[in-house]
């Protein structure tokens, strides 16, 4: 009986090991400042597809407002910076972050470059991958977040009707819709869910969250009852 | 029959659920807008009346909040199209709902009224 509880004990502990808590420590600077508002600034693009960085720039809004933070016309941001002499988002990349976020009053900057953006049409099915690099960077120039995301999207590969010609057909129609308007966007939707709310590089809430306050408080409870031992 | 119409209310309720979203704000039309912008202008002016049409709307439509920027990106659309009154009508708009635009908003609605003063007295 002893033997049954020592062995129980330790399969809890196992588990509890198991368990171990995210390292949630990316999370201190953005903590620290507390953004209200984001510029989201033109998307650089490393692919040859000239669509990519415009497409990308128009589904970050979306994500980031809903987050709670305020979020800058990314169109009156684009048309503005031109008029300043700012046609190419890499000459935006470059630039020093403290007099862009100046220019516009932003408490922080994001800066995203595509790295991938591709459709492969590989053995009767297209493959469509996106490769996204994503930076906050605060109005006095310090990184505060930055994360990575490649996803990969092959429609219905799994739809398997049991009959071998009959799958060729269809994997060979669906390739062939897949090729004519891939599915770029709701990868990109996908790719900016999963950075800005997944785990281990998700963002707090915004000001405008109905979590913010509450999130805040078992910030500062937390920060209590653990104090930092380094 | 209780059982019935359980299912029928719990149907309606599921209904229910899945025409209201749980977005934070009002998006209406505004990513297909952009879009159009940068891509097809074809439909370019159609996605805009849309637009338009929806921010008219959406303030007394709905509890929801316009989401930010969009009264902002209204403006600039509205310029491009040179009619500096209605960009600065939303403008001022965008910075009611939003005190973190004030910088930029008020940076723009300065410029544009000293630009529309300066094209009125050389009317006169």
């Amino acid at each position: 009986m002893k033997k049954l509880i020592i062995q129980s004990l330790f399969v809890v502990f196992a588990l509890t090991g198991c368990v171990a808590k995210p390292d949630l420590s990316y999370l201190e600077p953005l903590h620290e400042r507390k953004l209200r508002s984001l510029l989201i600034a033109p998307v650089k693009n490393e692919t040859i597809d000239v669509m990519a960085p415009t497409s990308v720039l128009a589904t970050l809004p979306f994500s980031l407002a809903e987050k709670g933070y305020y979020t800058f016309p990314v169109n009156t941001v684009k048309v503005l910076l031109e008029g300043e002499g700012y046609y190419e988002p890499a000459e935006v990349h470059a630039a020093p972050p403290e007099s862009l976020a100046a220019l516009f009053g932003a408490d922080a900057i994001l800066y995203v470059t595509i790295h991938e953006w591709t459709s492969e049409y590989v053995l009767l099915a297209t493959t469509t991958i996106v490769d996204f690099e994503y930076k906050i960077v605060d109005s006095s120039g310090q990184l505060l977040w930055q994360a990575r995301k490649e996803l990969a999207y092959s429609p219905q590969q799994q739809n398997s009707t049991g009959n071998p010609l009959a799958d060729l057909v269809a994997m060979a129609i669906t390739a062939a819709i897949e090729r004519a308007a891939p599915n770029y966007l709701p990868l990109t939707r996908m790719a900016n869910g999963q950075v800005f709310n997944g785990m281990e590089t998700g963002l707090p809430p915004g000001p405008y969250s109905p979590a913010y306050d509450k999130y805040y408080q078992k910030v500062a409870a937390d920060a209590k009852q653990a104090p930092a031992i380094n | 029959m209780k059982l019935k119409l359980l299912g029928c209310v719990c149907a309606a309720a599921l209904l229910a659920g899945c025409a209201t979203n749980n977005h934070l704000y009002q998006w209406g039309n505004y990513e297909d807008t952009l879009f159009a912008h940068f891509h097809e202008p074809e439909v370019k002016e159609e996605m805009l009346t849309a637009y338009m049409a929806f921010l008219e709307k959406a303030p007394t439509k709905n509890t929801k909040k316009v989401a930010p920027g969009l009264f902002a990106e209204a403006g600039t659309f509205m310029l491009e199209k040179g009619d500096t009154k209605a960009a600065i009508r939303f403008y001022e708009l965008e910075l009611s709902v939003w005190p973190e635009s004030e910088p930029l908003m008020s940076m723009l609605i300065r410029n544009l009224n000293a630009r529309e003063q300066a094209v009125q007295e050389q009317a006169k």
